[in-house]
């Protein structure tokens, strides 16, 4: 069991440039990827609430698209296919950033077109009957209010983001898996490198998680707590002052 | 159309339906131990004494905050050779170890939806503790969250093409030996069309039984609920 901690002491040596490797790569990477990400996720989630058919198709057909391949597929089909698109080739970096994004926009703008449609029908109708245009209604008001909800979930897909930028170690790009597997090849020690690595993804991934369900239950709990009590006050004005909760 | 018959040759599909086998072979096998792990972490964490269910809890929140990649080359490097493993079994441990803790939180989660009124119910008949999860609460569980369990099987097909970086002959890397046979950009799409087509294939319809499953359940009576009174 303790051959796969043997070299740990001299892997802490590479320490910082395992940090710096991980900062300068996997984390640009991750924000570069979360930035397309956004934007695709929040103009198809929008697209896939509209009314016009075309675009719900166009959402839907993406999203199932990529939600059902492996990530590693679309990373080799543009890595390998990217010099006959761009001319001159796109160097690796770049390919692996723009292909975690487009894989990340199909899980974020479930999560947006979810969040949009758990903003209350009410909303839309009110918006409309105040002579608010269907874009406006999504940029003043449904928006706003699905920001809300949609935080949560994007803050677990923050952490899904940084953990895929392990597969740009498979086109060489100088992150933190690749720097990790590089130092187990020329020191000959099996285990450490990775076992660092490890640790360094979970130092910053776990706080996230934890703003993640810190988050949830500080939204879900407004808003519950606004919808209990109207309901209360409803049964109360209706039963002649008996309250009959939820058993 | 000579490019359709030049990349669909009979040893071509040969090597896809190989490579398919196996990674059909391995998630079956990954889905299976990590259901078990998963359900009993989950148990332990709920039910066990918090001296077992504080490490417990440190194993799943390890797993949820790695890369599975890591673990694969964990696995491959680390483990294989350390202990002069096969490199198949090593990286079935990983994926074994990673999809638990996935499956443990969904476990947790349907645990966590059963109304209480069960566990008195049960009590009250003479259950005893193991009896009543192992007759009463895990049943339900599963039925509760067997939507989200399809979900992480088709996650575990998917994630089997991290296998193709270590030289397992699953489908993505049979479909890359394939590929390295043509030259021409139109062959080399037709063949990355098929493994793609493959892959969206079997997770489309697994994706679609998810989806019908959970509406069944949406329009059923919720687990447990109690009587309204008045």
């Amino acid at each position: 069991m303790f051959l796969l901690f043997r070299g740990f002491d001299q892997v802490l040596l590479e320490t910082p440039n395992f940090v710096e490797a991980f900062i300068a790569v996997s984390m640009k990477a991750a924000i570069i990827a979360l930035i397309i990400g956004l934007v695709i996720g929040v103009v198809l989630g929008v697209g896939a609430t509209s009314e016009s058919k075309i675009l719900r198709a166009i959402s839907r057909i993406y999203v199932e698209l990529l939600q059902n391949t492996p990530i590693l597929i679309l990373l080799f089909f543009l890595y390998v296919f990217s010099p006959y698109v761009v001319p001159g080739g796109v160097d690796a970096f770049t390919v692996g950033s723009v292909v975690l994004g487009i894989y990340h926009g199909a899980y974020i703008s479930e999560i947006v077109r979810s969040g949009i449609q758990a903003v209350a029908k009410g909303q839309e109708e009110a918006a409309k009957s105040q002579g608010f245009t269907k874009l406006q209604t999504m940029c003043y008001i449904i928006l706003p209010q699905a920001v809300r909800i949609i935080i949560p979930p994007i803050t677990t897909q923050v952490v899904g983001i940084i953990k895929n930028t392990s597969i740009l170690q498979v086109i060489a790009v100088g992150d933190l898996m690749y720097q990790a597997q590089i130092w187990t090849s020329y020191s000959g020690f099996s285990g450490p490198a990775f076992i660092l690595a490890a640790m360094i993804y979970f130092a910053v991934c776990y706080p996230l998680t934890l703003l993640s369900r810190h988050l949830e239950k500080k939204f879900a709990k407004g808003y519950v707590r606004k919808a209990k009590k109207a309901t209360q006050r409803k049964e109360k004005a209706k039963v002649g002052g008996k309250v009959y909760g939820n058993h | 159309m000579e490019i359709i018959s030049s990349v669909f040759t009979p040893g071509n599909v040969r090597y896809f339906l190989t490579g398919l086998e196996a990674t059909l072979q391995f998630a079956m096998l990954s889905i299976l131990f990590s259901f078990v792990l998963g359900t009993v972490l989950a148990l332990v964490i709920n039910y066990a004494p918090k001296l077992l269910g504080y490490p417990a809890m440190l194993f799943v929140e390890l797993y949820r905050n790695t890369p599975l990649l890591l673990w694969v080359l964990f696995g491959r490097f680390g483990v294989a050779k350390a202990f002069r493993l096969d490199s198949y079994m090593a990286v079935l441990v990983m994926f074994v170890f990673f999809f638990g803790a996935i499956v443990c939180e969904t476990m947790r989660s349907g645990l966590n939806a059963i109304n209480k009124g069960q566990f008195e119910a049960a009590a009250s008949q003479g259950f005893s503790f193991a009896g009543m999860l192992r007759y009463i609460l895990v049943p339900q569980a599963v039925k509760l969250v067997m939507p989200q369990l399809l979900s992480t099987l088709i996650t575990i097909i998917k994630d089997t093409s991290f296998l193709s970086v270590i030289s397992i002959a699953e489908l993505m890397y049979q479909g890359r030996a394939v590929m390295a046979q043509y030259v021409s950009v139109s062959e080399k799409i037709v063949c990355y069309g098929i493994i793609i087509a493959i892959y969206f294939t079997i997770n489309f319809s697994l994706s679609l039984l998810v989806r019908h499953l959970s509406n069944k359940q949406k329009s059923r009576k919720p687990v447990g609920t109690s009587l309204k009174l008045g």
